[in-house]
């Protein structure tokens, strides 16, 4: 599932789809396949935040929609 | 003997700036959200006499060339060469840091780690075991907590000591990328391929498919058909066992430093995570996230001038004094004079309203060190989306209220050009600090009771029409849709009293520097022309100054202040917008005189239209100099023709029809 769509819970990053630059920037972020992020607060209309260990990123709808997830606990 | 060149390296947020500042001693401007740093910083300092020249790079996540501050941080790196790097890495993010200094690493660089935050690492019940992690990566660590200036004397001997190194570390992945490390840097040294960047730092970028690192490499190559093509049979024998080259280079970073902290810490640091997060249930709720922001603006607004013009006043009458006694004790006419209404008439008009800079300056450094600069570009990516836009747009708009100049060397951080663009060019329309006096002059003369209202109106109608500029702007030159949105929210932190008030001071101070040379030297030209040629009354329509007014007066008829007098001041107002009412105040003869030089000069009605004029024009040449490095001379001149134009037509059209109604 999109995260863009996700509830707040803990969550696999299974792809991410879109440019190289996104997926690269969100690499070099810390958020790749196979991390886990916990989904801290949910909008499907605007941005999220999702925390990822230590850190906590803001991520704009745009981006949530290319990131696709499943369920982890 | 020779100097040490020195480079800070790290993610943004990692208190690079406060080691820079304990390095350096020099007061340099430290905040809490991603990006302050967005031109390299420098100073330097002595020890064991030797010097050190330090520069302070952007904060970046690694050496890949998303946004502008990356390239610059790279091309530094890369080719400048300096002799040491010291990597800041948060001590509560050590994985996600680690991966910067892993490709710091591949870049073959003198390193030497600092792990920060080492009191929230305590805090937290984490432990760093500093000498296994020097260990495992074979470079010097050192534990800080810069804030404090902890660790600063042992980060000082080990920049000493490595820079006297010889050996370079390096990271070994695991065999399978070494191997195709080793065929890209064959096929660099098959087209002999020179470089001043080393060669298994360009294969590893290669790897990834970093676009500008494969442009350069392949504008110097002889055959570059050759070169794409044995680059693509390396990239597609990666491709059909992993997904995709760039991740796999990714994954096998993450394995190296999972490896390394799976050995050097113990604990997680769970604690300030949940203070962070109730703070966050609340500055960025879904519904509540905007009204509180705009509560914080309105009573930054609210403090900046009513708290402000308290202190405001008090130096207004002070400077009244001041000119009377300078009347009446200075024997020669003439010097009484330039004291008087030059040096008093034009800089002091200009320095009462310090109190007011300094307390706006003071509440965007705590907005800033507190962290709440990253939340407000979160709540307002949605309102941001709806002209085109991503909230990471509006952090510069926030820095603009202070100066237009930190606010558009900001936009560095905006990944995609046109939106950096659009941000940067309107980025002028936002009234920085320097405009204040002119609404504050005005406003307190024609409108007394409503000052607060007609002050504030100023800043709305900045606003929208910024707003309007850029819907129309990303609708028509710069379709597409917005920058993403990716941006760290920084755990908040209480900010440092001193540290807020020496930011604070220290924009202050460039604003008291600035009216002390910079409007002290126009101020005197003004006064030259003011009382030239000989023998002409002070200031008046016959005074050099008054022919030149005389000569521009008449475009501004229809816009109500066809007087010599506004034509001149807003003429000087091109180099700094103080200067505006400087030129006022000196044409005055006096601070104390400037309310009533105005109300002969001007009606509220052509007051308001001059107040719309002088908002919306070039706020400065230093603005003009910034717009000219960051987004080129053609941009530059379509800002300069936009704002002049809104200016001159906004504040015509409301003159011409408030002139029905008044």
């Amino acid at each position: 599932m999109p995260l863009s769509f996700a509830n707040p819970g803990i969550y696999k990053v299974k792809s991410i789809n879109g440019g190289r630059t996104v997926s690269k920037r969100l690499t070099d972020m810390g958020l790749r396949i196979g991390s886990v992020l916990q989904v801290v607060s949910s909008d499907s209309f605007g941005p999220i935040i999702v925390q990822i260990n230590s850190t906590r990123l803001a991520l704009g709808k745009g981006i949530a929609r290319k990131i696709i997830v499943e369920g982890a606990g | 003997m020779r100097e040490i060149k020195v480079a800070l390296a790290g993610n943004p947020n990692v208190g690079k700036t406060a080691i820079f500042n304990c390095l350096t001693g020099m007061k340099q401007h430290v905040g809490n959200w991603p990006g302050v740093t967005v031109e390299k910083k420098e100073g330097s300092y002595v020890y064991n006499g030797f010097t050190f020249s330090v520069t302070d790079l952007p904060g970046i996540y690694s050496l890949s060339t998303v946004s502008m501050d990356e390239r610059i941080a790279r091309r530094f790196l890369a080719e400048e060469k300096p002799d040491v790097v010291v990597a800041i890495i948060d001590g509560m993010n050590l994985e996600r840091n680690l991966y910067l200094v892993s490709e710091l690493l591949d870049l073959g660089v003198n390193l030497v780690l600092t792990v920060n935050f080492m009191d929230e690492v305590e805090k937290n019940n984490m432990k760093i075991d500093i000498q296994k992690l020097s260990k495992s990566l074979d470079v010097p660590v050192v534990g800080t907590v810069a804030i404090k200036g902890h660790g600063v004397q042992k980060l000082k001997d080990e920049v000493l000591n490595i820079a006297q190194a010889k050996t370079i570390p390096m990271i070994k992945y695991s065999d399978e990328l070494e191997r195709y490390i080793q065929r890209v840097e064959g096929i660099l040294k098959l087209f002999n391929v020179k470089s001043n960047t080393n060669s298994r730092f360009l294969a590893l970028k290669l790897i990834e498919e970093d676009p500008e690192i494969f442009e350069q490499i392949k504008s110097k190559v002889s055959d570059a058909k050759r070169f794409s093509q044995l680059l693509n049979e390396v990239l597609s024998d990666i491709e059909q066992k992993h997904e995709d080259s760039s991740i796999f280079v990714g994954d096998e970073k993450f394995k190296f430093i999972k490896k390394i902290l799976r050995n050097t810490v113990e604990g997680s640091g769970k604690k300030s995570e949940t203070f962070t997060n109730t703070m966050d249930k609340i500055f960025t709720h879904r519904i509540w996230g905007l009204p509180i922001l705009f509560g914080i603006m309105y009573a930054v607004f609210q403090l900046t001038f009513a708290f402000g013009g308290i202190f405001a006043d008090w130096l207004d009458s002070g400077m009244g004094l001041l000119s009377d006694w300078i009347q009446n004790t200075v024997p020669n006419a003439t010097l009484a004079s330039f004291l008087a209404d030059g040096v008093i008439g034009g800089v002091g008009s200009v320095l009462v309203f310090v109190p007011n800079i300094f307390i706006l300056f003071l509440l965007i450094a705590i907005l800033e060190n507190i962290g709440y600069m990253a939340r407000a570009a979160f709540v307002m990516d949605k309102v941001m989306n709806s002209i085109g836009l991503s909230g990471k747009s509006f952090i510069p708009m926030i820095l603009g209220f202070g100066c237009n100049v930190p606010a558009i060397m900001s936009t560095r951080t905006i990944e995609k050009e046109d939106d950096r663009i659009i941000t940067a060019i309107l980025n002028p329309l936002i009234p920085c600090s320097a405009r204040i006096p002119i609404f504050l002059a005005f406003a307190g003369t024609f409108f007394p009771s409503h000052q607060g209202l007609i002050v504030f109106s100023m800043y709305i109608i900045a606003i929208t029409l910024m707003v309007v500029l850029a819907k129309v702007l990303k609708s028509t030159i710069f379709k597409g849709e917005p920058a993403p949105f990716v941006m760290e929210l920084p755990p908040y932190r209480v900010p440092g009293f001193l540290q807020v008030n020496t930011e604070a001071w220290k924009r202050t101070s460039l604003f008291v520097k600035k009216a002390g040379t910079f409007i002290f030297a126009a101020v005197i030209i003004i006064w030259l022309l003011a009382s030239l040629p000989a023998g002409v009354d002070y200031a008046s329509k016959d005074s050099y100054i008054g022919l030149m007014g005389r000569a521009i007066a008449p475009i501004f008829e229809f816009n109500g202040f066809g007087n010599w007098q506004s034509s001149v001041a807003l003429m000087f107002g091109f180099l700094a917008k103080e200067v505006v009412v400087g030129t006022l105040g000196a044409l005055a003869g006096g601070a104390e005189n400037l309310g009533n030089l105005l109300s002969t000069l001007f009606t509220p009605l052509s007051a308001y239209s001059f107040m719309l004029f002088s908002l919306l024009y070039v706020p400065c040449v230093a603005s003009l100099g910034v717009l000219v490095r960051e987004v080129g001379m053609k941009w530059t001149i379509f800002s300069v023709i936009l704002l002049v134009s809104l200016a001159y037509f906004v504040s015509m059209a409301f003159y011409l029809v408030g002139s029905i109604f008044v």
